[in-house]
């Protein structure tokens, strides 16, 4: 319903001006033409008034009965404005000529610019004599009340009147203006106190998540470690009591003990990353993919690994280390076996990102399952068939979309995979 | 708690009490486990370190030649054990090596800043965990000379 710029229809028009600045005008123009005025809103608020006749405000005004006809004439000026007349002169019942401007602002009405309280012709004594003696008015200060009443011309009038409506006119377009800044600094303000709450509450969030992280890896070790620890005392300590079988049972026991150590400790290295700083530079992916390769020997020393034209990136080249490591290492892992295939490591610059591409020609993977392929922790092969507890490509996933871009991959069983990972580039 | 009247060489302050065994286990293969006093928790440790309460009958100026701190404990948590030790010029020289599971780079900082003398994450592997502990304990009771000593 608002439109952008239009006055609130709560704002009347005691907001939009500065009522001080105008009652001053108000005076200071009723001692040059010498007539009375008044602003007053839609509300009958008097935002200013000067120069009013003491016949109105010591007789008229002040009687019970005149001023109900005050009123009734008030009442009915402001309805002429209401019906949208552009000005009128009403013939006061005690007497006077009042005439009426309406103020408009931004299209809505929102006061009226009177002046009156004059005559357009010179006053019948007759009449105020006998309203004299029908009100009970003191008939001789009355008729001097009466006298020193303004005679003025009707075109004079109008004239007058539409100095008045201009002037408020141009105070209330002001005014307008201050308000709609007013209104901006204040929706600014309210969003950008939104915007410190929602911070001051995501800053609390991830408080939270880091003594989540420093329990867990407290409090999850130390059983972990008197598993391991004591399984192992029994071992040496008890052996000769222990058959094969038993030996067996004990080292399950203390294999999965430390397959769960790895697992906090993967996800902790998951977390913390979402916290660390990125120190962002020139990144030469090729060097890096090489660098990581290299890391990954002597598991990897069947595989060769073929590096195309990689676009240089931009970003945190320790955390890019970490992403061409993990998809290395997933190459690696599931091309074990694959005669003598390479693994390829491709690149392509695009208006607004480079985008990179591990392929391998392992076992692959079905594409039904590729939405799980990112998850923490999930596996698309069971946990006896490749090592690893399912959290590389999670990692991945983060590191990349801290880097502002996106991870997908391709597969197909039996025929190897494709990771692609995208980066903007540096301008974006 | 016994060897009130020798000098007790560890003070061990571990609240888990298989990690505190396991550590014991490993001091006592190196035959470092002879005069260590093991402690459930900030207040009983530091009751000890400056003779009040159960242990108001220990002369303060006898130090022992480590503390083994592990950080969360109850009652008193080991930061706040490590800044009484390093606040107090009566036991500002015993040097304290902080054992903790946790990684967390805060509590690594904090550490440092309180003066600790060395840090050990404590890994879930016992053999490893054996090797850090024997080793720490070797280290500060044989190798490290002490002003004191």
């Amino acid at each position: 319903m608002t439109t952008p710029g239009a006055v609130p229809s709560a704002v009347g028009f005691v907001d939009l001006v500065d009522a001080a600045s105008l009652q001053a005008l108000m005076d200071s123009y009723q001692k040059v033409i010498g007539l009375a005025n008044a602003v007053i809103d839609l509300d009958g608020v008097v935002i200013a008034r000067a120069g009013w006749q003491d016949l109105c405000t010591r007789f008229h005004r002040a009687n019970p009965e005149t001023c109900r006809r005050c009123i009734e004439c008030d009442a009915a000026l402001a309805a002429g404005m209401a019906r949208g007349e552009q000005f009128a002169v009403y013939r006061c019942r005690n007497g006077l000529v009042d005439t009426a401007s309406p103020v408009i602002v931004a299209g809505r009405h929102v006061a009226n610019v009177f002046t009156g309280q004059f005559f357009v012709a010179p006053p019948d004594p007759e009449f105020f004599r006998r309203q004299a003696g029908e009100f009970g008015f003191d008939e001789s200060s009355y008729l001097a009340a009466v006298a020193r009443v303004p005679v003025i011309s009707e075109a004079r009038v109008e004239a007058i009147a539409a100095v008045y409506a201009q002037l408020a006119q141009v105070l209330a377009t002001n005014g307008l203006d201050r308000l709609r800044r007013l209104e901006t600094e204040r929706r600014l303000e309210e969003a950008n106190r939104g915007l410190a709450r929602r911070t001051q509450e995501l800053e609390a969030a991830n408080k939270e998540l880091e003594e989540f992280s420093y329990s867990m890896s407290h409090d999850m070790r130390a059983p972990l470690r008197a598993l391991d620890g004591f399984s192992k005392i029994l071992l040496e300590e008890h052996a000769t009591r222990l058959d094969a079988e038993g030996k067996r049972l004990l080292n399950v026991l203390r294999d999965n003990a430390l397959r769960m150590g790895r697992l906090i400790d993967d996800i902790l290295r998951f977390l913390r990353l979402g916290r660390r700083a990125m120190q962002c530079g020139p990144v030469d992916m090729a060097d890096l993919a090489r660098e990581a390769f290299a890391e990954l020997q002597p598991k990897a020393s069947h595989r060769r690994l073929n590096v195309g034209a990689l676009p240089p990136a931009w970003g945190d080249r320790e955390m890019l280390r970490q992403v061409l490591l993990n998809l290395l290492s997933n190459a690696v892992k599931f091309s074990a076996g694959g005669g003598d295939s390479a693994i390829e490591i491709g690149g392509a610059a695009r208006p607004e990102e480079n985008v990179y591409a591990v392929t391998d020609h392992g076992v692959g993977f079905d594409m039904r399952y590729v939405n799980k392929l990112f998850g923490v922790f999930e596996r698309v092969h069971s946990v006896g068939q490749y090592e690893g507890t399912g959290i590389g490509l999670a990692i991945v996933k983060r590191i990349v979309e801290r880097h502002g871009g996106r991870v997908w991959a391709e597969g197909k069983v039996g025929e190897g995979a494709t990771f692609h990972f995208s980066l903007p580039q540096r301008s974006q | 708690m016994g060897n009130r009247e020798n000098v007790v060489e560890i003070l061990l302050v571990e609240d888990t009490e298989a990690d505190a065994e396991l550590a014991i286990r490993a001091l006592r293969k190196r035959g470092l486990a002879n005069h260590l006093v093991w402690v459930k928790d900030g207040a009983e440790a530091l009751d000890f370190l400056f003779a009040e309460g159960d242990y108001a009958d220990r002369d303060v100026g006898s130090h022992p030649k480590v503390v083994l701190l592990d950080l969360r404990l109850p009652k008193v948590s080991g930061i706040e054990v490590l800044r009484r030790i390093k606040a107090d010029a009566r036991t500002q020289e015993i040097p304290v090596v902080a054992l903790t599971s946790s990684k967390e780079e805060s509590d690594l900082d904090e550490c440092y800043k309180l003066g600790v003398n060395s840090y050990i994450t404590k890994p879930v592997e016992f053999e490893e965990f054996a090797r850090v502990v024997g080793e720490l304990g070797l280290y500060w009771l044989l190798v490290n000379k002490l002003p004191y000593a």
